[in-house]
Order: structure tokens, then C-alpha cells, then sequence
């Protein structure tokens, strides 16, 4: 017995806008991936999470900045701490400078696996960056 | 080539049946044409904005949708409105969408292959796709889980666009077979309201489907794709609740009724599309998976799992995770089945609670597993969804700030509800899953000895007991939502 799927009926006017909508969701998407980022040469150097070996509860992250060689003073920096797994609450902490360019602060990490740190930086004249810093193996207690 | 087709006589009910299709609203709605169509539109564009996000997006997991929504909410909802309805999932697939739209352009030329017509291959494909989340650490990766829904649409469209009817969804698709054997459980199935109808009925365009009249090329109703005739079928396994044979039947003799949560599982009449489940050593396979599956994904998030990796690594000689995974696999999926229904079937034997073979005795009891299977799934799944069900309020914010369109600034603190709170949650579900479990058994062994019936029923009892003790330790377990496992071996 032959057969063929076509069904018959008023699919097709939703289906030519289902197309309209999907490119316009696709120029979006390309749109905000083709926004300029700013090339200012600001470099994290030195991370350091401390206690080695990493384990649930406070942890202190420590990282030097700096600006064609020149530590970078005044920056107002915030930690911020993902599991890698979607659907558990971050964490946050702020950091402070200690000496000149080189930063510290401490995050609670509240569960053992693998964890991303995030630092938030914003210097005085209004410039903004974001490092990455990855955990991996947090240990529970 | 006529047909005869045996209809079991009717039966009497005391009262009819909660009819779903016979409400206002959903009842109203479902009946429509097209509202299989108006479902899938959606999902269609979820997906798509899903991969959109998971390519260009974040690569974050926590801060993009096609990790949240794929690993937190979409899991989550599923069990949990099979757990409380049916296969509406299926229903709703976009996949089903985009296959139909690529239907009006290539139709399928070839019979799915006669050797390939079981659970095997989907069964297969099912391990296949859990390996890959861990060894991939799918849930971490937005790009990963992108192209995972990708691979399900080529797949689709490759299968559904060479092979003709349902044959993805039938032979091939993972997540509908863990659909089909969660759905086992669900209190409401796609069934005939009246036998006697269909004794009289000439047309069974419940599966034939309607014809222009003149030409047999142009179908204007589907019929049952699945194979499922519908007063021969007993349940929901293979239901993808297409609604087809609901919209086919000209008597409006289909609806989607109530029942009591897992008879199917208790029974072994003939089934439509399907046959005896005794038989089919195929879906026991299946239901296996789906059960001990459930142990092993839970395992891969828990402390213990880096203990044992690590030991494996070491005992291996190895550095890299695939074997040691694969290692981990064939002990959930080989060793511990075998083990546990390999004894249990010998003691039963011995007990001389049925004359059946070791094989035939496993088969049939692997079934009464499928509810604790599904209790260890809902209580995973649904730790995920409900201890991080407001994410989605944050990531759609920054998803759609990210476009330039402001939503608010991202609540990164909206999580869910507490774990303290969700834990006993998961034990209800265990609960739930284990005495699920004992009431299959217990008609099982009612039936195979019905003068001594706690000899089948004691070892089987005692397998689901070694299992929901297990799946208790385990959501006890601190939680590590590891990624790279060997990277301090």
C-alpha cells in the first residue's frame, strides 16, 4: 500500500510566519554577536585560589591587574562563583586591593563539584572587563 | 488484503471512565485539528532560540537557555506531567513539526527494516545518550547540548525522511522510549470509550487513516503511524499521543480517559503494534535501562562517584574518563541486572513459583520495575527543576539583554525552592516508585502462583528493596556537579 504523510488544512499561513519570526530571532542573535568589544590591553595575571586543595567553604581568590606592564590601581572588583551545572544559586564576593594592581577577596563555595569564577572588573574611567577563572573538583568536606 | 480483526468483548464498567477530551477547555482544545500543530510551534521556537543560545550565547551553563531549559525545566516538566497525565511531551514534539513540513517535500520511499522493528537499537541509543552526557558533561555545556538538539533534528529528518509512518519515534528515538516506559505509570491513556463501536466499525480509520476519495496518494487523516490499532491497545507504551486515531475515528470513539497508574505493567494480554510483553525481551531491555539508567545518572552527581572513578583510573591504568565510564555502564546496565534478576529468577525457580525459565522469569518481572525506575527519574529530575526553577527568570533576562531588548536587570538570585525543602520530595517519589513497584510484583506473582504466591513475590520484593535502598543513599549523597573527573589522578 502506498502512502505519503501530506495532510491537508490551514498550517501553512503559521508556517510562512514560523519562518519570518526564526529569521528574525536569527539576525538578532547575529546582530549581538557582531557588537564591537573594546581592545584596551588589561591583563589578570597571578590568579590564585587558596586553600589548595579546594574545598566547600570560604575560599580566597587573589589576581594582579595590569595595563601595558603598569599595575592598575582603584578598581572596584566583585567575585562572582557558577557551578557548572545550571539551577544552583551563585555566589558573590567583593575584592579588595591589597598592594598595588594586586587584588583579593573571598567567595563561599557552598557545594563541592566544579565551579567557574567570575571577576567583575570596573576601572575608575568607566572601562569594564571580565576574567574567568574555572574550579575544578571542589571537594566536599 | 482483507483483515479480521479480533475484538475483545466489551466490558462492563461500573462508571465510565474520566474522559479528558470531554473537558471545556483542554477537552475543547485537544479536539481541534490542528492542536498539535499550536503546540509544536511553540516548542519549535523554544528550540530554536535554544540552540540560537546555546551556539552564540554564554558558555556558561548556568547563564544560557539551552542548558537551563534542556537540563533544569524541560526534564523536569516532562516527568513530571507523565507523572500527573500522560505522554503530552510527544504530543508536543517539534521534531514531529519540522519532519512533517520536510514530508511535503521528500516523502519516505522505504518499509523500516524487518530486522530493526524492537527496542534495540532505541534502547541502545538511550545508553548511548546518557555515556554521552557524562563523559561530555552535557549539562556544562550549552554548545554540546545545541548540538544535541541539532543531531535530534537531522536524525529525524534523515529516519522520518527515508523510512515511512512513525519509524523515529517508534525504533529509534531515546527520549520517546523514555517516555513510553515512564508513561506506563501515567493516569491517563489514549483509549476507546466504547467496544462495542468498534465491533461494528467497517473502516478502522483509527489506523488507516482517511483517503481522498479516488486516490490512495493523498491522505487527509492519519491514521495510527504507530502501529497501534486502537481497540487492541493496551496502554500507553508506543503512544506517542499524537491524538491521530482521536481526529481519524469517525464514530468520535477515542478519548484520552482515566486509569489506574501502571495496570499495563500488570497484565500480559496481546497487545496492538506490540504484542505480548513476555515476549518481548526487547522492551524488558528497555525497561531495564530505563530503571537501573536511573541509578546510574543519579550516580554520575554524586561524591562517591569521584572515589570510584578515581579507583577505576588506577586499577585501569588509564587517564582518560571513556573507559572508565564505559566500566561504570557496564556495571549499572550489565552486572548489577543480571546479578540481581539473574537471583531473583533462580530463587523463584527454586521456590517452584512457576515453571518458567530463568530468562521468561526475568523478563517478566523486569517490568515491575518500572515504577521504582521512574521514582529515582522524577526524584533527580525533579531536584533539578524545583531547586532551580526560577533560573529561567535571570537567564531569559540577560538572554534577551544580550539582543538589546531590556527585560530588567538579571535576578542571578532567583534560584528555586531550598533543597531542604525538596529532598523529602524526592523521597515521596522513591516511596511512590517502590510501593509502584511491590503492587506490579504482587499481581505478577498472584498470577504465576496463585497458591503460594509470596515465593514469586518475596525475590522480587527483595530486588526492588536493594534498589530503593540504593536510590535512597544516593539522593542522601552530598552533591558534586563534577565535570572533569581524572584531572587530579
Amino acid at each position: 500500500m502506498k502512502s505519503d504523510f501530506r495532510r491537508g488544512g490551514p498550517t501553512r499561513p503559521l508556517t510562512r510566519r514560523l519562518h519570518i519570526l526564526l529569521l528574525f530571532i536569527g539576525l538578532l542573535f547575529v546582530a549581538a554577536c557582531s557588537r564591537s568589544a573594546s581592545h584596551r590591553p588589561l591583563i589578570v595575571t597571578d590568579k590564585e585560589v587558596s586553600p589548595q586543595p579546594v574545598h566547600v567553604g570560604n575560599t580566597t581568590v587573589s589576581f594582579r591587574l595590569s595595563d601595558a606592564g603598569k599595575p592598575v590601581s582603584d578598581a572596584h572588583v566583585t567575585l562572582e562563583g557558577d557551578m557548572t551545572h545550571a539551577g544552583m544559586a551563585p555566589v558573590f564576593g567583593d575584592a579588595q586591593e591589597d598592594s598595588s594592581g594586586h587584588y583579593q577577596g573571598h567567595l563561599n563555595l557552598n557545594m563541592g563539584g566544579d565551579w567557574v569564577v567570575l571577576i567583575h572588573i570596573a576601572l575608575p574611567d568607566g572601562h569594564n572587563m571580565e576574567e574567568q577563572m574555572d574550579l575544578k573538583g571542589v571537594k566536599s568536606k | 488484503m482483507s483483515r479480521t480483526f479480533v475484538i475483545p468483548e466489551p466490558e462492563v464498567a461500573e462508571s465510565p471512565p474520566f474522559d479528558l477530551l470531554h473537558t471545556p477547555v483542554i477537552g475543547r482544545f485537544l479536539r481541534w485539528r490542528h492542536s498539535r500543530t499550536a503546540l509544536q510551534i511553540p516548542f519549535l521556537l523554544i528550540g530554536v532560540l535554544m540552540i540560537l543560545h546555546g551556539l552564540l550565547g554564554p558558555s556558561l551553563a548556568p547563564k544560557n537557555l539551552a542548558t537551563v531549559l534542556t537540563w533544569l525545566h524541560f526534564r523536569g516538566v516532562l516527568a513530571l506531567v507523565i507523572l500527573a497525565a500522560g505522554n503530552f511531551f510527544c504530543l508536543a514534539c517539534p521534531f514531529m513539526l519540522v519532519r512533517n513540513a520536510a514530508r511535503k517535500l521528500f516523502r519516505p520511499r522505504w518499509n523500516w527494516p524487518r530486522m530493526l522493528r524492537n527496542k534495540w537499537l532505541s534502547a541502545g541509543l538511550f545508553v548511548l545518550v546518557l555515556f554521552l552526557y557524562e563523559l561530555y558533561d552535557l549539562w556544562a555545556s550549552p554548545w554540546g547540548t545545541a548540538w544535541l538538539i541539532i543531531a535530534y533534528f537531522a536524525g529525524v529528518l534523515i529516519v522520518d525522511g527515508l523510512f515511512k509512518h512513525a519509524a523515529f519515534c517508534k525504533f529509534v528515538c531515546p527520549l520517546g522510549q523514555f517516555n513510553f516506559a515512564a508513561s506506563t505509570i501515567s493516569p491517563l491513556e489514549v483509549a476507546v470509550r466504547d467496544q462495542e463501536v468498534c465491533t461494528g466499525c467497517q473502516t478502522k480509520d483509527c489506523i488507516r487513516g482517511q483517503r481522498q476519495p479516488g486516490s490512495d496518494f493523498v491522505i487527509l487523516q492519519r491514521g495510527c503511524e504507530l502501529a497501534l490499532f486502537q481497540p487492541l491497545k493496551v496502554g500507553n507504551m508506543d503512544c506517542t499521543f499524537c491524538l491521530d486515531c482521536v481526529h481519524a475515528c469517525p464514530h468520535d470513539n477515542v478519548g484520552i480517559l482515566s486509569r489506574m497508574p501502571a495496570t499495563e505493567l500488570m497484565v500480559d494480554s496481546m497487545r496492538s503494534g506490540i504484542g505480548f510483553f513476555s515476549r518481548r525481551t526487547d522492551i524488558a531491555a528497555l525497561m531495564l535501562v530505563f530503571t537501573f539508567g536511573a541509578l546510574l545518572n543519579a550516580f554520575g552527581m554524586v561524591s562517591p562517584v569521584y572515589v570510584v572513578e578515581q579507583w577505576l583510573a588506577r586499577l585501569l591504568h588509564v587517564t582518560h574518563e571513556a573507559p572508565v565510564l564505559a566500566t561504570i555502564f557496564a556495571f549499572f546496565l550489565l552486572v548489577e541486572p543480571i546479578v540481581l534478576l539473574g537471583g531473583a529468577a533462580w530463587i523463584t525457580q527454586r521456590l517452584k513459583a512457576t515453571s518458567k525459565g530463568l530468562i521468561p522469569i526475568m523478563v517478566r518481572y523486569s517490568y515491575a520495575l518500572v515504577p521504582l525506575g521512574f521514582g529515582m527519574w522524577l526524584a533527580h529530575y525533579g531536584f533539578h527543576f524545583l531547586s532551580g526553577l526560577f533560573t529561567i527568570v535571570p537567564v531569559t533576562q540577560s538572554a534577551a539583554a544580550s539582543v538589546g531588548l531590556s527585560l530588567g536587570h538579571p535576578h542571578w538570585l532567583w534560584v528555586g525552592v531550598p533543597t531542604r525543602f525538596v529532598q523529602p520530595v524526592q523521597l515521596g517519589f522513591l516511596i511512590l516508585g517502590f510501593f509502584g513497584s511491590l503492587l506490579v510484583t504482587r499481581r505478577l506473582a498472584d498470577e504465576d502462583c496463585p497458591e503460594h504466591p509470596m515465593r514469586a513475590f518475596i525475590p522480587w520484593a527483595a530486588v526492588s528493596l536493594i534498589i530503593w535502598l540504593a536510590a535512597v543513599w544516593l539522593i542522601f549523597q552530598p552533591m558534586e556537579m563534577r565535570a572533569t573527573m581524572l584531572m587530579s589522578s
